[in-house]
C-alpha cells in the first residue's frame, strides 16, 4: 500500500513538472505582447521594464530564470492584474468566496442527487420516473448560465425575492450567504441531475440482481435492503464523482461569477490570460494542478475503501 | 485497516476544506478600514442619516437624503490604486492621489480644462520654454493630516521614476537627462527636477520636448504624478525596492486627494468617501459625499441594478433600450473602417484611386452602422467628428470644433467637400465606372478580409458587402468576405511588415480628438513617421512623404508653437488622408448613458476621456 502511494506521488510529480512546463511555453506563445505599454512610450522606458522581467531574454533563459523561483517556492508577483502583490496572494484573496459558493453547491447537490436518483429507481417506469427523468434530461442540457439568468430575472429582478447580486461584505454572514441562494442554486441544478440520473441507472440495476431476494429473505425490511445493500453498491461507480464534486469545491464557473458579481478565481484567471499576466496565470495553474494531482490520488485510494474487492499496490494475479 | 484509511481520508478531506474556506483572504483582501484621518465616516454612521442603500437609492428625488450618494459600477476592482502603475482609471486614481493639475470639466468656460489641484495658478515658463516653474498651494494634508508640501511631490516623482521599481507610468523621458537616469548613467539630483523651497518645483526640459503651451504643461501631471505618502509607501516595498503593493488594500495607500478609500473588497466592490478636514483639494468643484463602486461585468445585470434604483447611471448597450428616452452618449476616440491596400500585388483595380474612392461614396453609413452598431456614431470623416484643436486666438486655454474651421471645411476630395455623411451612391457610380474602365472592362472581384471576433463583426462585414454589391452593377464589381483571426490579424496581415489584404473590414485608429492629425507611434528612431502611422499605408511614397512633412512641421517644428499653422497643416494633412483613400472611415463606437432620477451628467454628450465627470454629477 505505502510503495502505492509513493508510485502515485512519484508520478504526480511528473506530470505536475510537465505540465508547469507545457504551460509556461504555450503561454509565451500565444500572440501579443506581454507588456501592452502604449506605443508612444519611450524606448528607455520600455526596455527598462522589459529588462526588469528579463522579457528581452531568450525564452529558455526566462524558463530557468522561472523554474529557479519556483524551486524556491517564489512565484513572483503579478505584472498587471494586480501590479506589485504576490502570485499567490492574489489566488488566496480570491479563494475563500469561491471555496463558500461551492462548498454550499455540493452541500446541496450531494442529498438532493442521491435522492432523486433513488426515488427515481425505486418508481421506475412510473409517471414520477419519467416526469423526472425529463427534468434531469432538461437540468443537464441547459447550461448554468441560462438557468442562472433566468433565475436571476425572475427571481431577483422581477419578484425581488433575492439580491441580484452577491453582497459586498467581506465575511460570510446570513445576507452575504443570503445573496449566494441564486448562484449556489446555478451551480448545483447540473450536479444534481447528474447524480440523480447516474444513481437511478446502477440502482435500478442493483435492485433486479440476486443478492437482493437473498436480503429480502434473509427477513430485511424494504428499506434495509435498500439503504444497506442497494444504495452501497450503487454508490462505487460515483464515490470518484463524490470526490472530484469536493475537488470541484475549489473551481469556479466565470460565466456564473459575471452574471452574479462573484469576485471568484475564474475572473482573474480570465484577466490574468487576456492580459497576458503569465505569472499570474501560471501561479493559478500551479495552484490547482496540485490541488488536481492531490484529490487524484485520493481519489484512487477511496476506491479500496468503497468497495473491498478493490486492493490497491497488490502484486497481480500469476 | 479499512476504517483507519476512511478516517484518514474523511479529515484530510475536511482539514483542507476548512482551512482553505475560513482563510481570510489575506492582509489585501476584503477590508473596511478608518485608519486614514480625514473624514472616516463608519458605515454605521451612513445607516444612520439615512445614507444607506435599502432606505434611500442613489437619485430617487426624494430630497430628504442629505449625503450625495454615486453608486455605479465597474468591470472590475482596479488591477492597483497606486498612480505609478494602474492604467486605465485615471479619474479615480487622481481621486485618491492628487496631482499637481486636475483635468475637469471648467463650469466658466463650459469646456474641459486642467485646473490648479494641488497647484497655485498656473505653471510659469522660461523664455526659451525650457524650464517651468509650479508654485504649489499651502494648506493641502494627507488624510492623516501630514502636510503636502513640495519634498512629498518630489518623493512622490523620484518612485515614481525609479528605475528599480520600474513602474508602467514613467514620467521622465522629456526632461533633461531623464534618460540617463533612468539608463543607470547619471544620479537623480542631475535630473531637471528641483525642488526650489518647500512649496516650489521646477522642471527642465530637453530641448525639442519642452511643452508647448501651459495647457502642455499643465498635462505633464497626470495620473502618474499623483503624490503618495512616503511612510505609507515605504512600508509597502519588497526587501530590494523592486516591488511595492502600494495601492492594493486600503492599508497600504494613503489619500493625498479628496476621498479616502474606506472600502475595498477585491473584485467586488469600493468605496471612497469625501475629507471634510478643509485639506484636500478641488473641495468645491467634486460633488460626491460617497461613492460606491460595484464590480459588475455582465450588462443585463448592471441594467437590472440600474432597474432596481440600485444606480446612479448605467450602460445600456442592448438594442432593447434604443428608443428609451433620456439617453446620453459617449464616443470612443476610435476611428473604425475599412483598410484598402492600396500597394496590393494581387488586386491591380486596388492600385486606381477611383476604385477606392467609389467604394468611400459608395457606403451608406448612416443606415448600415446604426443597423449593426445601435451606439455607434456613423462618420466619414478622417478625423473624429468631435475632433479640436487649440483657439489660435487662446491656445492655453480654449479649443475649437475643428471640423467647423474654415480650414477643415475647405477639404476637398478630388473637387467633392468632405462631409460627415460620405454617402454619394451617383458619384459613386461614377467612380466605378472608371475604375471598371481603367481595369480593361474586366470584372473587379475581391475578397475582403473580416475578424471572426464576434458575431457582430461578422454581421458588420455582410452589412457592408451587401452595401457595395447592391450599389454598383455585379458586372463590375463584387465583393466576397473571408474570415480570419482577430487576434493575429494585425501582426499578420494589417501591420506594415505584413500587408497581407486587399480590403480588410475590421479595425481602425486611434485618435486624440485633442490632436487627431497625430496618428502615428512616435518612434523617433524611424526618421519618416508615416512609416509609423496607424493610417497602415499611402498609396505612393510621394504622398507618404509629404504628408510626413507637415507632421513634423506639426510636432516638431515650426508650427508646434503656432496653433493657426498647426491647424492649416492639420486640414492638409487630412485632405492628404482623404484623397489617398487607403482607408474609409466609417464610425466611432460609442455607449448609451441613462441616469437615474435625482442625478443629472453635468455636461449632455460624454467626453470621450473622462465621460460623464462623475465626480462633477449634479444632484438635484
Amino acid at each position: 500500500m505505502l510503495k502505492y502511494i509513493i508510485q502515485r506521488i512519484i508520478a504526480a510529480f511528473c506530470t505536475f513538472v510537465v505540465v508547469v512546463v507545457v504551460v509556461f511555453f504555450v503561454l509565451h506563445f500565444m500572440p501579443g505582447e506581454i507588456l501592452d505599454l502604449s506605443p508612444k512610450i519611450d524606448r528607455s522606458v520600455r526596455e527598462l521594464i522589459m529588462a526588469k522581467y528579463h522579457l528581452n531574454e531568450p525564452l529558455i533563459v526566462q524558463f530557468g530564470y522561472t523554474m529557479r523561483d519556483y524551486l524556491r517556492l517564489d512565484f513572483g508577483y503579478s505584472l498587471k492584474v494586480r501590479p506589485g502583490v504576490p502570485v499567490m496572494n492574489v489566488v488566496l484573496e480570491r479563494l475563500p468566496v469561491t471555496i463558500q459558493l461551492n462548498y454550499f453547491s455540493a452541500i446541496v447537490i450531494l442529498p438532493f442527487g442521491m435522492i432523486f436518483g433513488i426515488l427515481m429507481a425505486v418508481k421506475k417506469d412510473t409517471i414520477f420516473d419519467h416526469i423526472s427523468s425529463t427534468i434531469v434530461i432538461l437540468l443537464i442540457s441547459v447550461p448554468s448560465f441560462v438557468l442562472a439568468a433566468l433565475m436571476q430575472y425572475i427571481l431577483g429582478f422581477k419578484l425581488e425575492w433575492f439580491p441580484l447580486i452577491l453582497e459586498a461584505e467581506p465575511h460570510l454572514t446570513w445576507t452575504k450567504f443570503y445573496s449566494m441562494i441564486m448562484p449556489i442554486l446555478a451551480l448545483s441544478f447540473g450536479g444534481i441531475a447528474s447524480i440523480a440520473r447516474t444513481l437511478r441507472a446502477e440502482m435500478a440495476e442493483v435492485l433486479t440482481m440476486d443478492f437482493m431476494m437473498l436480503a429480502k429473505a434473509k427477513g430485511l425490511t424494504y428499506r434495509q435492503t435498500l439503504l444497506r445493500h442497494a444504495l452501497r453498491n450503487s454508490c462505487v461507480p460515483l464515490a470518484s464523482t463524490f470526490l472530484y464534486l469536493f475537488l470541484g469545491v475549489l473551481s469556479s464557473s466565470l460565466v456564473i461569477e459575471q452574471i452574479f458579481g462573484v469576485p471568484g478565481l475564474s475572473k482573474t484567471m480570465m484577466a490574468a490570460i487576456n492580459g497576458h499576466d503569465h505569472w499570474l496565470t501560471m501561479g493559478i495553474v500551479i495552484f490547482y494542478c496540485f490541488i488536481g494531482l492531490f484529490m487524484a490520488i485520493l481519489a484512487d485510494l477511496s476506491y479500496g475503501v468503497v468497495d473491498p474487492r478493490i486492493r490497491m499496490g497488490g502484486k497481480k494475479d500469476e | 485497516m479499512k476504517k483507519r484509511l476512511t478516517r484518514i481520508l474523511s479529515v484530510l478531506l475536511i482539514a483542507m476544506l476548512l482551512l482553505t474556506a475560513c482563510g481570510g483572504g489575506g492582509n489585501s483582501g476584503s477590508q473596511t478600514s478608518n485608519n486614514q484621518g480625514g473624514n472616516n465616516s463608519s458605515t454605521e454612521d451612513k445607516t444612520n442619516n439615512g445614507g444607506s442603500e435599502d432606505e434611500a437609492p442613489a437619485g430617487d428625488g426624494s430630497g430628504e437624503t442629505t449625503e450625495k450618494v454615486l453608486r455605479i459600477t465597474f468591470g472590475d476592482t482596479p488591477t492597483t490604486l497606486s498612480p505609478f502603475n494602474n492604467a486605465s482609471d485615471y479619474e479615480l486614481v487622481n481621486d485618491i492621489h492628487a496631482t499637481l493639475y486636475r483635468e475637469v470639466y471648467d463650469v466658466e468656460t463650459q469646456s474641459k480644462a486642467w485646473l490648479p489641484c494641488l497647484a497655485e495658478g498656473d505653471p510659469v515658463p522660461s523664455d526659451d520654454m525650457l524650464t517651468w516653474t509650479v508654485k504649489m498651494h499651502e494648506g493641502y494634508t494627507f488624510a492623516n493630516g501630514d502636510p503636502i508640501t513640495a519634498n512629498d511631490f518630489a518623493y512622490s516623482f523620484k518612485m515614481l521614476n525609479d528605475p528599480k521599481l520600474a513602474n508602467r507610468n514613467i514620467t521622465l523621458s522629456d526632461l533633461v537627462n531623464g534618460e540617463a537616469y533612468l539608463a543607470g548613467e547619471c544620479a537623480w539630483e542631475d535630473v531637471g527636477f528641483k525642488v526650489l523651497d518647500d512649496y516650489t518645483l521646477q522642471f527642465t526640459f530637453e530641448k525639442d520636448h519642452e511643452p508647448a503651451t501651459v495647457r502642455d504643461m499643465r498635462a505633464f501631471f497626470w495620473m502618474g504624478t499623483g503624490v503618495i505618502h512616503q511612510p505609507t509607501f515605504e512600508a509597502t516595498l519588497n526587501a530590494d525596492g523592486t516591488q511595492s503593493s502600494y495601492g492594493s488594500s486600503v492599508d497600504t495607500l494613503m489619500s493625498s486627494g479628496l476621498y479616502v478609500v474606506t472600502q475595498l473588497i477585491e473584485g467586488q466592490s469600493l468605496v471612497l468617501e469625501r475629507r471634510t478636514d478643509g485639506g484636500a483639494p478641488m473641495a468645491d468643484i467634486f460633488t460626491p459625499d460617497r461613492v460606491e463602486y460595484t464590480a459588475v461585468s455582465d450588462p443585463n445585470t448592471v441594467v437590472q441594478l440600474f432597474e432596481q434604483g440600485k444606480l446612479s447611471y448605467c450602460v445600456a448597450n442592448q438594442d432593447e433600450y434604443a428608443n428609451y428616452s433620456g439617453a446620453h452618449f459617449v464616443y470612443t476616440p476610435n476611428n473604425y473602417g475599412i483598410f484598402l491596400n492600396s500597394r496590393t500585388p494581387s488586386v491591380e483595380a486596388l492600385k486606381d484611386v477611383n476604385l477606392r474612392l467609389a467604394l468611400y461614396w459608395g457606403l451608406d453609413r448612416d443606415n448600415v452602422v446604426p443597423t449593426v452598431y445601435g451606439t455607434a456614431m456613423p462618420s466619414a470623416y478622417l478625423y473624429m467628428p468631435y475632433a479640436t484643436m487649440p483657439d489660435p486666438a487662446d491656445p492655453d486655454n480654449a479649443t475649437i470644433d475643428y471640423h467647423s474651421s474654415p480650414e477643415a471645411q475647405a477639404i476637398r476630395i478630388d473637387g467633392h467637400p468632405a462631409t460627415q455623411s460620405g454617402y454619394d451612391p451617383e458619384l459613386a457610380k461614377e467612380y466605378m465606372q472608371k475604375a471598371y474602365e481603367n481595369n480593361g472592362n474586366q470584372k473587379i472581384a475581391i475578397t475582403a478580409l473580416y475578424s471572426d471576433y464576434n458575431d457582430k463583426a461578422r454581421t458588420w462585414a455582410e452589412a457592408v458587402q451587401s452595401c457595395w454589391n447592391s450599389l454598383f452593377d455585379p458586372n463590375m464589381f463584387e465583393l466576397s468576405l473571408q474570415a480570419t483571426a482577430n487576434a493575429t490579424m494585425y501582426e499578420e496581415n494589417l501591420a506594415r511588415t505584413a500587408l497581407k489584404y486587399d480590403i480588410c473590414i475590421a479595425g481602425g485608429w486611434y485618435q486624440d480628438p485633442s490632436q487627431a492629425w497625430n496618428n502615428t507611434n512616435w518612434v523617433p528612431d524611424d526618421s519618416i513617421y508615416a512609416y509609423n502611422s496607424q493610417y497602415c499605408i499611402f498609396a505612393d511614397d510621394e504622398t507618404m512623404y509629404k504628408w510626413n512633412e507637415l507632421f513634423e512641421q506639426n510636432a516638431l517644428g515650426d508650427y508646434k508653437r503656432n496653433d493657426q499653422g498647426k491647424l492649416e497643416n492639420a486640414a492638409k494633412m487630412e485632405e492628404i488622408l482623404y484623397n489617398d483613400c487607403s482607408f474609409i472611415p466609417c464610425y466611432s463606437s460609442g455607449n448609451r448613458y441613462f441616469f437615474a432620477d435625482g442625478v443629472r451628467p453635468i455636461v449632455e454628450e460624454g467626453d470621450w476621456s473622462l465621460e460623464f465627470y462623475r465626480m462633477q454629477t449634479i444632484f438635484e
